[in-house]
């Protein structure tokens, strides 16, 4: 690929370049900790004792480890759903409305009462497929409208957010009519769902369950599925230019109403993933605020590449699951976590500082195997 | 590091979802409330009112650590830890009032404290899994949302002392106090200075979620408490969605005020405070909630309309984790219902500090919380649903 007339300079660079979709991260990961390390000592705390503790309460003992696995899961899924968008230049800020429809669907449709008869090889898709459908119905229809009337996605997904938020709250929350709470309970949830129909824990007591293998399995699918089907290099094409897709006679319309499904049902997935898989087996009222918001910003971590979708959301659930040991030893406030959460972001969403600081070229803009084709304007 | 603590914001974090097959065993679990704080602390507090000719019978956790509980001294390396519900220790909520109690203990039992704020539900469990990695001896949660949480918890470390504020159960471990309130007490209090200080014969109450127990107790205490002296007052009442939505709270207030209502009670959290700011700072009177709303929401006085907050209708949880931790210590800390009342001091209400409320209004609502706390009056409110009764 290089001639080797080349000088050793122009060598390295090419090497970052390709290196970049690793490097930036990791650089920006840095600097993250460097900015945050002068909140944390504003804050009158030590850095070191703070990293420490976040260090390891997220990776300190085996069940922690598991903690952290399983707290990046729905976001492993959540994420890949945004990623997926991205792919078409869709920008589905919708995830967090979309995996709460889904969650909705798998805690309804897990508490019937056939289900609980059922073996749970057959009763978990059920529930799962349940969930995939709530996410597909709620990330198709802001598809249609921007499809059908030009509707653009960033406004429609925002406000079907809201609905179903307060969508949900009342499902589970009201008790007259009686709909999905659980009249016995001293907190407003759902009724539990059947046991044939919970995903089983991988490790007991930790959140860690049989989701995370479903969540690792979509993300090779959608690998796959994005770089070697011709459905997913149209998909790819109307994400690089809308205009030559059209030329080229691809189904631009029919492919922005499928790939916002296909994101929503992903979504979906996670939620449903998360109400049979996770400690409780139903659904609380604000339990799953922020996954989707937060998986937007995996999406971005992970530079719109399915597979990098699961580093980036481990990274997440270990800054996640990590905060409180971190909180307790270094005596920080949560605030402070979340700002070196926000920072990470920052500095990856903004590569153009970190590629001027460690002298990283630009990507060249190609459609194959380079970065994700992010959102474009609003005329998009 | 906290020392700087503003308190910016109040909030109605407080929801007890009940089912009516609950009910009953509520009441039958108030029979083992325990570690009750004294009659003496409400003599003592009530004979020596406090400077500037403030009335008020709030007594401070400084003079209870002085009286009470001086006798109370922790054992080397007793540890209590604090999760919190979504939020801070800081945000002027009953977290914010949790962790006071929780450092009133450290300093007058010589215990050593932790806390872990919750940034998401989700965190429930895994921060009271950390918390318990240092083996405290007791562990407080706030918020009703932490139930579920806190009994798998104590159920599966016997050892270990659960005190859960706004936390119901059909039944509790030995190891697990539920602390509930009468906020219908609170709400009666409320209405009672209302109903002294309308010139309009019409007061509001700008109120949160009316599918919360708590927040219906408050506002039918509140009307209950207004007529008891004042029959032909009128009471206009707005439930609100959302217990963080200051600027519809502020446009309720605003739309009662131009109805002719002249003084506001906010009952809501943040949707609350929306409405109690706005009526302030028009000139009405206004009635704060949980917490002496005079520091959360008017920066003592620094804000404007510091000068129309009348009152605020207080619940203590920090009382109730400061005596929690106090029984956890004396041995005699035993699972159930820990109800705050105004007979134990845990109902009371705020100064007026700038407020010119006049001398006789304050006398009168002195009497009123002397009544609601011997017994001689009676809220009319169900203690439990909030209806009345």
């Amino acid at each position: 690929m290089t001639p080797p007339s080349q000088s050793f300079g122009r060598r390295s660079l090419e090497r970052y370049f390709r290196l970049a979709p690793v490097t930036v991260p990791l650089y920006a990961i840095l600097i993250a900790s460097l900015v945050g390390a002068v909140f944390i000592i504003g804050a009158g705390s030590n850095p070191l004792t703070a990293y420490a503790a976040l260090f390891d309460g997220a990776l300190g003992s085996p069940d922690r480890i598991a903690t952290t696995i399983g707290r990046a899961t729905p976001f492993i899924i959540g994420a890949l759903a945004v990623v997926l968008g991205f792919k078409a230049g869709l920008f589905n800020i919708g995830a967090e409305g979309q995996l709460l429809l889904g969650a909705l669907a798998a805690a309804w449709v897990g508490t019937w009462s056939w289900l609980a008869g059922l073996p749970a090889v057959l009763a978990v898709p059920v529930v799962l497929l349940a969930g995939t459908l709530g996410g597909l119905v709620w990330g198709g229809i802001p598809g249609v409208l921007k499809a059908k009337t030009g509707a653009h996605e960033v406004i429609t997904t925002i406000m079907l957010n809201s609905i179903a938020a307060a969508f949900a709250s009342y499902l589970i929350t009201s008790r007259d009519p009686i709909l999905l709470i659980d009249q016995a309970a001293s907190t407003p949830h759902t009724r539990l769902v059947a046991d044939s129909a919970r995903l089983p824990a991988l490790v007991t007591g930790t959140g860690l369950h049989l989701g995370i293998v479903l969540a690792l399995a979509l993300c090779v699918a959608t690998y796959l599925f994005l770089k070697r089907t011709t459905p997913g290099f149209e998909i790819r094409t109307v994400g690089a230019n809308k205009d030559a897709a059209l030329y080229a006679g691809m189904p631009v319309q029919r492919t922005i109403i499928v790939v916002m499904a296909a994101s929503g049902a992903l979504a979906g997935i996670a939620g449903a993933a998360e109400v049979i898989g996770g400690s409780s087996g139903y659904l609380t009222p604000g339990a799953f605020t922020n996954i989707g918001f937060d998986s937007i910003a995996i999406a971005l971590l992970a530079r719109g590449n399915p597979l990098a979708v699961v580093p980036a959301a481990l990274l997440w659930g270990a800054l996640l699951s990590g905060a409180p040991l971190m909180q307790v030893e270094a005596d920080l406030s949560v605030n402070l976590v979340r700002i070196v959460q926000a920072l990470i972001i920052l500095f990856v969403a903004a590569d153009a500082i970190v590629r001027k600081l460690f002298r990283i070229r630009a990507p060249r803009g190609a459609v194959d195997g380079g970065p994700a084709t992010f959102s474009r304007g609003w005329a998009g | 590091m906290h020392s700087t603590r503003t308190p910016i914001r109040s909030r109605w974090g407080v929801t007890v979802g009940l089912s009516l097959a609950m009910l009953a065993s509520a009441c039958g679990n108030d029979a083992t409330k325990t570690a009750e704080p004294s009659s003496t602390s409400s003599s003592s507090a009530s004979s020596s009112p406090s400077a500037g000719g403030e009335v008020s019978a709030a007594v401070t956790l400084d003079e209870l650590c002085k009286s009470d509980y001086s006798d109370v001294k922790a054992p080397a390396g007793f540890t209590a830890g604090l999760v919190t519900d979504v939020g801070t220790v800081t945000d002027g909520s009953f977290n914010q009032f949790a962790y006071e109690g929780l450092k009133a203990a450290e300093k007058c039992f010589g215990i050593k404290t932790d806390f872990i704020e919750t940034a998401n539900q989700a965190d429930y469990n895994n921060n009271l899994t950390t918390i318990l990695s240092s083996k405290p001896d007791v562990v407080i949660s706030t918020g009703f949302l932490l139930a579920d949480a806190t009994l798998t918890f104590a159920t599966k470390n016997p050892d270990t002392k659960f005190v859960g504020i706004d936390q119901f159960q059909a039944s509790y471990p030995d190891n697990y106090v539920g602390i509930l309130f009468r906020e219908d007490q609170g709400g009666y209090l409320a209405g009672a200075l209302a109903g002294l200080l309308t010139e309009s014969n019409t007061i509001g109450v700008v109120a949160g979620r009316e599918d919360v127990p708590p927040v219906v107790r408050y506002v039918n205490g509140y009307e209950a408490g207004a007529k008891s002296v004042n029959p032909d007052i009128q009471v206009l009442k707005v439930y609100n969605s959302s217990f963080d939505d200051p600027a519809k709270g502020a446009s309720d207030a605003t739309q009662m005020l131009g109805e002719g209502a002249d003084v506001i009670f906010g009952a809501g959290g943040i949707t609350g405070s929306g409405g109690v700011r706005a009526a302030a700072e028009a000139g009405s009177w206004a009635i704060g909630v949980d917490q002496d709303q005079y520091a959360t929401i008017f920066g003592s006085g620094s804000a404007k309309g510091a000068d129309r907050i009348a009152s605020s209708a207080v619940k203590r949880v920090d009382l109730g984790v400061f005596s929690q931790i106090a029984a956890a210590i004396r041995g005699d800390f035993k699972g159930g219902v820990f109800q705050l009342t105004a007979e134990n001091d845990g109902i009371t209400y705020a100064p007026a500090h700038d407020a010119k409320v006049p001398a006789d209004v304050s006398q009168k609502l002195e009497e009123v919380r002397k009544g609601l706390a011997d017994g001689s009056i009676d809220t009319t409110v169900d203690p439990i649903t909030g209806q009345p009764k």
